[in-house]
């Protein structure tokens, strides 16, 4: 999927402001991506993408929108 | 094997806590873990733990034979505290004592185990409590705004009613480390640590997998309840989405918050009469890692 797409989706779940999340953001970066946030990230993703954190576990670790996306790519998303 | 639930009684700790204490971003955060307060205690597990017995032995004037006490916040190292808590219930001599140690799949691994015990006693109380809010490293929110402190009080006895018709335990200890206290002060400053994401996916990986399993054993349309660790919004709507049925999935997170090993007990409490007239699944769930999942069937529904 484009990094853009992603990027959009994080924000939203997430609830952050366009623009406060770009391609190079990592966690550390943004006070709601803690551990509740990611949660929300890989729900998100769950249902985008048909419970791929079931096929991509490393998922749970990831900690960058870059690490995401990789993890994504390899899942063949 | 028969036997019945009694009776279930609970209470939490003696400060509410409302969660929006924690700023501007407390509907991101209620939206998260589905809990807008969560319950504090000052006083002891087995604190608790005496004024939830004290409620439903008041109630149920009859002779206990065990008490067994499911806590991971204990008093003392040694001895058990379940040995504190009959001294403070003033319980017979002759009843047996001993703690389990488990944490939110405590009550449904103590109900298998101890409904065994009922071919030999007529009535087992069984009190689980935890104060966990003492445990948390203050500002962690991922904790903070989920875990209250509590006690669940529950007497079974040998009377025939129940039996367990289908039961599944799940144990990763080598995943002991995402959820996790040491009893040593250096290793996270003494303080709980949960990995709370990887443990959402180990509710996705195997927990839902194990209710399948059992509700799959009983057949979907017996079942009338299903109980499920309160561990917060996020878990519960989770897995609640994989059941054939979710609305048989009872919810109380948003009340009473994640109260650990009292939690699902805290739960059953409105459905007691429930357990006669259907089938029930009971699951609990996260720090070992551990998951157990038994179905409850009424003895006259065979």
């Amino acid at each position: 999927m484009d990094i853009g797409e992603l990027v959009l989706l994080i924000t939203k779940a997430l609830d952050e402001k366009p623009g406060n999340i770009t391609a190079d953001t990592t966690s550390d970066q943004v006070a709601n991506w803690d551990s509740l946030g990611h949660i929300q990230i890989l729900r998100m993703l769950d249902e985008q993408f048909d419970d791929v954190t079931m096929k991509s576990p490393a998922l749970a670790s990831s900690t960058s929108i870059k690490e995401i996306h990789s993890h994504l790519t390899e899942a063949g998303l | 094997m028969g036997f019945s639930i009694k009776d279930i009684d609970f209470v939490l700790g003696e400060e509410r806590i409302d969660l929006s204490k924690y700023g501007t971003d407390f509907d991101r955060l209620v939206n998260a873990t589905g809990i807008p307060a969560v319950y504090r205690s000052s006083k002891s597990a087995i604190d608790l733990a005496e004024k939830s017995a004290r409620k439903v032995l008041d109630r149920n004037r009859v002779k206990i034979d065990a008490l067994v006490m499911v806590t991971q916040s204990p008093n003392d190292f040694l001895p058990a505290n379940s040995c504190t808590l009959h001294d403070r219930l003033k319980l017979p001599a002759s009843v047996l004592t001993f703690d389990y140690n488990q944490g939110c799949s405590g009550f449904v691994q103590s109900l298998f185990v101890l409904h065994h015990l009922l071919s030999t006693f007529n009535h087992i109380l069984i009190v689980c409590a935890d104060v966990y809010r003492s445990k948390l490293r203050p500002g962690d929110r991922s904790t903070e705004a989920v875990f209250s402190d509590g006690s669940a009080a529950i007497l079974l006895s040998s009377e025939p009613r129940l039996e367990i018709m289908s039961a599944r335990h799940f144990t990763q200890g080598d995943r002991r480390s995402l959820l996790y206290q040491s009893v040593k002060s250096n290793e996270n400053d003494g303080y709980l640590y949960m990995a709370g994401r990887e443990i959402w996916i180990f509710t996705k990986k195997y927990v839902v997998p194990q209710l399948l399993e059992v509700i799959n054993d009983v057949g979907t349309n017996q079942v009338k309840n299903i109980f499920i660790h309160q561990a917060s919004k996020v878990v519960v709507e989770g897995i609640a989405q994989q059941m054939p049925r979710s609305e048989l999935v009872r919810q109380n997170y948003q009340e009473v918050g994640n109260t650990v090993s009292s939690s699902v007990p805290i739960l059953m409490k409105d459905y007691l009469n429930d357990l006669y007239s259907g089938i029930n699944i009971l699951s609990g769930f996260g720090v070992g890692l551990t998951s157990s999942t038994i179905a409850l069937r009424p003895i006259n529904n065979r």
